[in-house]
C-alpha cells in the first residue's frame, strides 16, 4: 500500500511572502513490519510508525480491495494520531509561533479540562500530568486546591 | 413524535426525530424559546458542529435517546470512569481530532451523558502514564524553562509526601 514513496509540494502564503515546503511519505519494509515515514521539511522533526503487517494486509493477491486489508478504521486512527495530526501540529506552530494547536487536550477550554480532571481520583496522575505542559500545570494546580478547600 | 432539521456549519441538514434532538439541552432551550410548529419546517441552525461530527453525535442519541435523564452530580459521589459501555467504548474508537471534537461538541449541545463518557474516556487515557508519556500520547510539547520545572517539581511535592 506505501510501497511507493510520494513528493507533494505544499506552498501557502503568509504575508506577501512565498513559501515552499515539500513533504514526503515513505514505507519501508523490514522482515514482518512496514515502517512509515513522513517529512514534512528538512528543519523539522518528522514522524514514523511501524506497522505489523500481517495485522491490516490479508492477501497481496485477491483483486478486491475488501479481501485485501483489514482493520482499516484502526489503521486510520493510527496514522492520524500517531503521523498526521502531529506533523499538522509541527507545521502549523512552525508558521504560527507558539499558538496553540486545536483541538487537542492543550487546546480544550479550561472548563472542560477541570471536568475531565475531577474523574482523575489519583494525586499522581494529577501530578504527572502537571509536568507536561504551562496550561496543564495551571489545570492541575485548580483542581488541586479546589479538593483541599472542599 | 414529530421531526425537526437541524443543520451543521457546513450546510448539511438532518432531518431528526424530536426525541433525538432533545437529547440536546441546548436545542431544547431553542425550540422552548422559539417554539416549534408540526408541519411548518423549522431549521435549527448549529454553526458550531460540522457535518462529520454531528453525524456522531446524533448516531450516540440515537442509540441512548431511552437512557433515564442524568441526575445532577453532587461532588460527594465518587466518579468512576471504569464503568464506560462496551457499544460507548466501540463508538468511541476514533482518531483523537475526532474525539476531541465530540468533547466540544457534547459541550456546545449540552449533552451530558456524552460529554460523561467522552471525558472519562480522555482520563482514562492520562491514567497511569509519566509526564513524557502523556506528552507523546496527546502531542504536547513542554513549554516549560528549566526554572519552571523545578518550581512545579517543589509545588509537587504534596502528592509524594503520602
Amino acid at each position: 500500500m506505501f510501497s511507493q514513496s510520494s513528493n507533494e509540494k505544499l506552498s501557502y502564503e503568509t504575508s506577501n511572502e512565498q513559501l515552499c515546503r515539500t513533504s514526503m511519505l515513505s514505507g519501508v519494509k523490514s522482515s514482518d513490519f512496514l515502517i512509515v515515514t513522513m517529512t514534512v521539511d528538512h528543519h523539522l522533526p518528522g514522524g514514523s510508525v511501524c506497522l505489523p503487517l500481517s495485522r491490516y494486509i490479508l492477501s497481496t493477491t485477491k483483486k478486491e480491495f475488501t479481501y485485501r486489508l483489514r482493520n482499516l478504521k484502526e489503521l486510520s486512527n493510527l496514522l492520524k494520531d500517531e503521523i498526521f495530526v502531529p506533523l499538522r501540529n509541527t507545521l502549523i506552530a512552525d508558521c504560527s509561533s507558539g499558538s496553540l494547536v486545536f483541538p487537542g487536550l492543550q487546546g480544550l477550554p479550561f472548563d472542560i479540562l477541570v471536568y475531565i480532571l475531577s474523574f482523575m481520583k489519583s494525586k499522581k496522575d494529577l501530578q504527572n500530568l502537571s509536568k507536561t505542559c504551562k496550561v496543564l500545570r495551571d489545570v492541575c494546580k485548580n483542581e488541586y486546591l479546589r479538593r483541599r478547600n472542599k | 413524535m414529530p421531526n425537526i432539521k437541524l443543520q451543521s456549519s457546513d450546510g448539511e441538514i438532518f432531518d431528526t426525530s424530536l426525541d433525538i434532538a432533545l437529547c440536546s439541552l441546548t436545542i431544547k432551550t431553542m425550540i422552548d424559546d422559539c417554539g416549534i410548529d408540526e408541519g411548518e419546517d423549522t431549521v435549527v441552525p448549529l454553526p458550531n458542529v460540522n457535518s462529520t461530527i454531528l453525524r456522531k453525535v446524533l448516531t450516540w442519541a440515537q442509540y441512548h435517546k431511552d437512557d433515564p435523564q442524568p441526575t445532577e452530580d453532587d461532588d460527594s459521589k465518587e466518579k468512576r470512569t471504569d464503568d464506560i459501555s462496551s457499544w460507548d467504548a466501540d463508538f468511541l474508537k476514533v482518531d483523537q481530532g475526532t474525539l476531541f471534537e465530540l468533547i466540544l461538541a457534547a459541550n456546545y449541545l449540552d449533552i451530558k451523558g456524552l460529554l460523561d463518557v467522552t471525558c472519562k474516556t480522555v482520563a482514562n487515557m492520562i491514567k497511569g502514564k509519566t509526564p513524557e508519556e502523556i506528552r507523546k500520547t496527546f502531542n504536547i510539547k513542554n513549554d516549560f524553562t528549566p526554572a519552571e520545572e523545578e518550581q512545579v517539581r517543589k509545588e509537587n511535592e504534596w502528592c509524594e509526601e503520602k
